[in-house]
């Protein structure tokens, strides 16, 4: 049997009995938990900019009306991190909202998805590399003000200091870059790949 | 248009398009469970897409094949949630009701489990292939030239006359 053959059978298949949507079977289906990977990821990313506003609205009531000296560092620290986290959720929503949209040809809806996809991940490993140097930078500033011997001596201690914060920052840094990678490939690395698989297997011509 | 207004006449092209949307299903997914997953995935996105939906601009099956083929390949969805044992091969998949036993059930059979041992993209042209659309509307669908259409088309048609003669 060839798949010429196949066809009459093929299209004369019985449907599910039961499945005739209706109005009320629509609005479940939009107000059931969503399924879809996409779905609950635009869910969690909409609650996540809620909790970013919820932060910085604490942050600035502690910064304007709590007057220990402690609040104003940590409050620009909490600040700086949440408006990163912040500037992601709002482009994670964007690009997801893009992904939703799927009612074009299949070649550029797996090109579009490929790209956004991309870009959402390039942005999140920048940031997670910037929020890095902003706590370190935090942390040394912070030990510098509050414990000031620390940064005293002669020359050869502060270059041991110097070279053990370098190296300190180095492996933190190569950490931080490996399990950020690691997370981004085991969350999206297959369907990535899926995705360039079928890109390729769409576009060759030979 | 609301969406309380919109719903009836989308509604009325879902239930009319019900069998095309679940031989979608049915093709991508061997999972009863799975195949629902699918099908509600599919409702759903054609129900976000229904407000950009312009009768004129593509007809209503090419819209629905779209949009189908685009949640059941290239949407980042759980692909099986019961993967078959990996032992005993590619699960069948329940593509058509079975004929009476005999010779034709047996070929029936190698070719379900030939057009399953497919990759995604060469199942998007066994269905468009099988739903007898036509060069024009599979290019419209796929996003790529009628020539290059027909190109994969009988590559397709090649590697499943390969797999039948091969053993599962």
């Amino acid at each position: 049997m060839d798949l010429h053959d196949f066809r009459r059978q093929w299209q004369q298949q019985p449907t599910p009995a039961g499945c005739a949507a209706d109005e009320a079977a629509l609005r479940a289906l939009l107000t059931e938990s969503p399924t879809s990977p996409v779905t609950r990821m635009l869910r969690n990313a909409r609650h996540e900019i809620i909790w970013t506003i919820i932060t910085v609205g604490l942050t600035l009531a502690g910064l304007l009306f709590v007057g220990l000296p402690w609040i104003r560092p940590l409050g620009v620290l909490l600040l700086t991190s949440a408006v990163l986290m912040g500037y992601y959720y709002y482009h994670k929503l964007r690009a997801l909202s893009r992904l939703g949209t799927t009612d074009g040809p299949l070649r550029g809806q797996v090109a579009r998805q490929l790209r956004t996809l991309r870009r959402l991940l390039r942005l999140y490993y920048r940031l997670t590399m910037a929020t890095l140097v902003v706590m370190g930078s935090f942390l040394l500033f912070s030990a510098y003000t509050h414990l000031p011997h620390l940064f005293r001596g002669d020359a050869r201690t502060l270059w041991q200091q110097s070279l053990w914060l370098a190296l300190t920052a180095l492996v933190t840094g190569l950490l931080v870059h490996w399990l950020t990678r690691y997370h981004l490939q085991h969350q999206y690395g297959r369907h990535l790949d899926r995705l360039e698989g079928v890109l390729r297997e769409l576009e060759e011509t030979q | 248009m609301s969406p309380a207004a919109a719903a009836p006449d989308f509604l009325a092209v879902v239930n009319a398009n019900q069998g095309l949307l679940h031989r979608v299903c049915r093709l991508y997914c061997s999972d009863a469970d799975d195949r629902q997953d699918l099908y509600q995935e599919i409702v759903l996105q054609l129900w976000r897409a229904w407000p950009q939906y312009r009768p004129g601009a593509a007809k209503v099956s090419t819209w629905l094949y779209r949009v189908g083929l685009n949640v059941a390949i290239s949407s980042l969805r759980q692909r099986t949630r019961h993967p078959a044992p990996e032992r005993l091969g590619p699960e069948l998949p329940d593509l058509a009701p079975p004929p009476e036993p005999g010779p034709d059930a047996d070929d029936l059979a190698e070719l379900q489990s030939a057009i399953s041992r497919l990759s995604d993209v060469e199942k998007a042209f066994v269905l468009l292939y099988l739903e007898e659309r036509t060069y024009e509307e599979m290019a419209d669908i796929l996003g790529i030239t009628q020539n290059h259409v027909r190109v994969k088309m009988h590559r397709v048609q090649d590697k499943l006359r390969h797999l039948l003669t091969q053993p599962a």
